[in-house]
């Protein structure tokens, strides 16, 4: 997977309208994500912390690639970042 | 800057659970968030009673800024919380930041927010960066140094020119010279490169003029005569006229009457 090297790299699309960096949406969604874990807290602090584990589970059910992904068929058991 | 200590899962290699396939890929791009100071890594603690020591992560103010911007694009509807939320965000930049753009723009959200207008001018300015294809590589890029705006809508452009001018006349007079003058090296430059004839004059009159921070130089062409200027005019009126650039027939500034044939034509570049 190429690297998100710059914030313009979580938003730019090509003349098709399709995200440049390949990570761009899981990167979004993982931003999203905090907004969830602020809303979580008790105090509502946005610099709560939060762990890769809750965050992988949530994206699981709130990421369109992994929802499908994982929708009707067994996944294949080799980590992404190893198939690529 | 919080200490980093990132000590990784062990990963269950023989029987994986979907979190364990996808957590890889996630922690590669926490890394790349980190790197762009949006996601800070912190003390890795202890959890659930087990002896795991494990990180945790948090957002930094520009990765919650960033997050509040995502909900608000991917948002049909108006979002008023998000947008106080990202009002409040930039109150606390701005008394951290006191450059006269920080402080131009701290006045100018501080306008928008009490005539109801931050979601058009605030919000709008911060996504249309992010859409737009230029290079933001940190925060900073993003909100340091707004652009003063130009609009496709001449209400719109009347609108933004009369909140600057209720902004600019309040201002400090300091903190105006210096954002005159900032603006006035920025365009003069620009100007520099697109000189055509008098190359020379232009030089001439811009040094004239070095010390006046509030008028700017700029070559100017009448097309009816075809006589080519050096004009010295005020960086407000300039910018003024600047904003209805796109309601012209080849987006060029409005012109302005030729002091040779007395017509209309006189044409300046949209810097």
């Amino acid at each position: 997977m190429a690297r998100i090297s710059s914030i313009s790299d979580i938003f730019r699309k090509d003349d098709d309208g399709e995200y440049i960096r390949s990570n761009a949406r899981l990167a979004q969604k993982i931003l999203s994500y905090t907004l969830v874990a602020q809303k979580e807290s008790p105090a509502h602090k946005y610099d709560e912390i939060f762990y890769d584990r809750d965050l992988a589970r949530w994206l699981l059910d709130h990421y369109i690639e992994y929802v499908e992904r994982f929708q009707d068929r067994p996944y294949n058991r080799t980590s992404e970042s190893n198939q690529n | 800057m919080l200490s980093v200590f990132k000590i990784d899962h062990i990963i269950g290699r023989v029987n994986p659970t979907r979190i364990e396939y996808v957590l890889p890929r996630i922690k590669d791009l926490l890394n790349d968030l980190h790197n762009l100071e949006l996601i800070e890594f912190e003390m890795a603690e202890q959890r659930r009673g087990t002896s795991d020591i494990i990180t945790v992560y948090r957002p930094t103010f520009a990765g919650h800024l960033i997050a509040l911007l995502i909900e608000i694009m991917e948002s049909e509807k108006p979002q008023p919380d998000i947008s106080i939320e990202i009002y409040n965000l930039f109150d606390s930049y701005f008394k951290e930041h006191h450059s006269s753009y920080d402080v131009l723009y701290a006045a100018l959200f501080k306008k928008y927010m009490e005539r109801g207008l931050f979601d058009e001018f605030g919000i709008d300015i911060l996504i249309s960066r992010l859409n737009s294809g230029m290079q933001i590589k940190m925060i900073d890029d993003l909100v340091h140094r707004l652009e003063l705006l130009s609009f496709g809508d001449t209400e719109k452009a009347l609108l933004y020119a009369d909140l600057l001018d209720e902004v600019l006349k309040k201002l400090d007079p300091n903190t105006k010279e210096l954002l005159f003058y900032e603006n006035k090296l920025l365009l003069e430059q620009k100007m520099a490169t697109r000189v055509q004839v008098i190359h020379k004059d232009f030089e001439q009159r811009r040094f004239e003029l070095k010390g006046r921070a509030d008028r700017i130089v700029l070559e100017a062409n009448c097309e009816n005569c075809n006589t080519y200027f050096v004009v010295d005019i005020e960086i407000l009126y300039y910018l003024r006229k600047r904003n209805f650039a796109p309601h012209t027939p080849n987006l060029s500034v409005p012109k302005s009457e030729c002091s040779d044939c007395h017509k209309g034509s006189l044409i300046l570049q949209r810097l």
